[in-house]
């Protein structure tokens, strides 16, 4: 890899974080813009977990790691600890890749 | 907002992300051995984490120029890849700074989790993006060098399970945000259409539709 290319790829990922929040400077968006965009959080949220967990290089697969996020998901419903959920998402993917 | 709570805020978010650290320490590890192993230097790789600072884009990096990829490829994927940084930013605009050195910084520590986390109020806290942000970015800065620096040692994160613990961290996120049957019904769409379109399209772009649908679909 060249420092070109770093230079670029570390170019265009700034950019993409900075551009909005420069370009919109002290304005606020407006309120149903606002509202819009905390709309995606959740169907966002729920694409990025199904494509890390239920895809493997493009296809669909399952594997102890969606097994793994279910029932961190089932215990974090219960019991609304985030670093619970965490260890138990581990510890079951741990153990099934262990079966 | 005064500085005190400022501070106390970014402590939180520092707090509330330091449960991944560890995975994210391992996915540095991860990237620094493999860039290595493709002939990236390491001081290359570990700058490349601490600018681009997004593991999906890097990855996708090595990816193509393990394939001969020409560098508009590259940049075509991270582009894809990091589009919705663009809608991240938006969102997280108003809580941002006003002095445009800082707001860049603060900007920079943007990451799926860091504005999940930052938005967790209902109203961006740019204190949590910051803390949260800052866990990630040196977990992952420091875990590439020391990958580049040391290649081969512990590269398999998968053993201990740490890698469920990024999207199970995710999907806490999501549930806490699950109030109506819309929501829900919108989570479900989310993932189904992702998973869908995955096998047709190149990585990073299953993620961009969902988001366009969403900001299209939803106005509630």
């Amino acid at each position: 890899m060249t420092w070109a290319t770093i230079a670029a790829v570390a170019a265009v990922c700034i950019t993409l974080r900075v551009a909005a929040p420069l370009l919109l400077a002290d304005r606020r968006l407006p309120p149903p813009v606002e509202r819009r965009l905390n709309a995606t959080v959740v169907p966002l949220l729920a694409a990025l977990v199904a494509v890390q967990v239920l895809t493997a290089r493009g296809e669909p697969h399952v594997d102890a790691r969606a097994a793994g996020v279910a029932v961190a998901a089932g215990v974090f419903l219960v019991r609304r600890s985030l670093l619970l959920a965490l260890v138990v998402a581990a510890a079951v993917t741990a153990a099934l890749r262990l079966v | 907002m005064n500085a005190v709570t400022d501070d106390a805020r970014i402590i939180d978010g520092a707090r509330l992300a330091a449960p991944f650290a560890a995975a994210d320490f391992l996915d540095g590890v991860a990237f620094g051995v493999v860039a290595v192993g493709l002939g990236v230097g390491a001081v290359q790789a570990t700058v490349l984490s601490a600018t681009a600072f997004s593991g999906s884009a890097q990855f996708a990096s090595l990816t193509v120029l393990g394939d001969h990829g020409s560098l508009l490829a590259i940049l075509a994927a991270v582009i894809a890849l990091n589009a919705r940084y663009l809608v991240f930013g938006a969102s997280v605009a108003p809580s941002l700074s006003r002095n445009p050195f800082r707001r860049i910084a603060e900007a920079q520590m943007l990451t799926d989790a860091s504005w999940a986390l930052s938005l967790r109020g209902g109203r961006p806290n740019r204190a949590v993006l910051v803390g949260a942000g800052l866990v990630s970015f040196l977990t992952w800065t420091t875990g590439t060098a020391a990958g580049a620096a040391f290649g081969g040692v512990l590269d398999d994160t998968s053993a201990v399970g740490l890698d469920a613990a990024l999207p199970a961290f995710f999907v806490c996120l999501m549930i806490e945000r699950l109030r109506t049957r819309g929501d829900v019904a919108a989570a479900g769409a989310g993932a189904l259409l992702a998973v869908a379109l995955a096998p047709f399209v190149p990585a990073g772009v299953p993620l961009l539709v969902v988001l366009a649908t969403a900001l299209v679909l939803r106005s509630a």
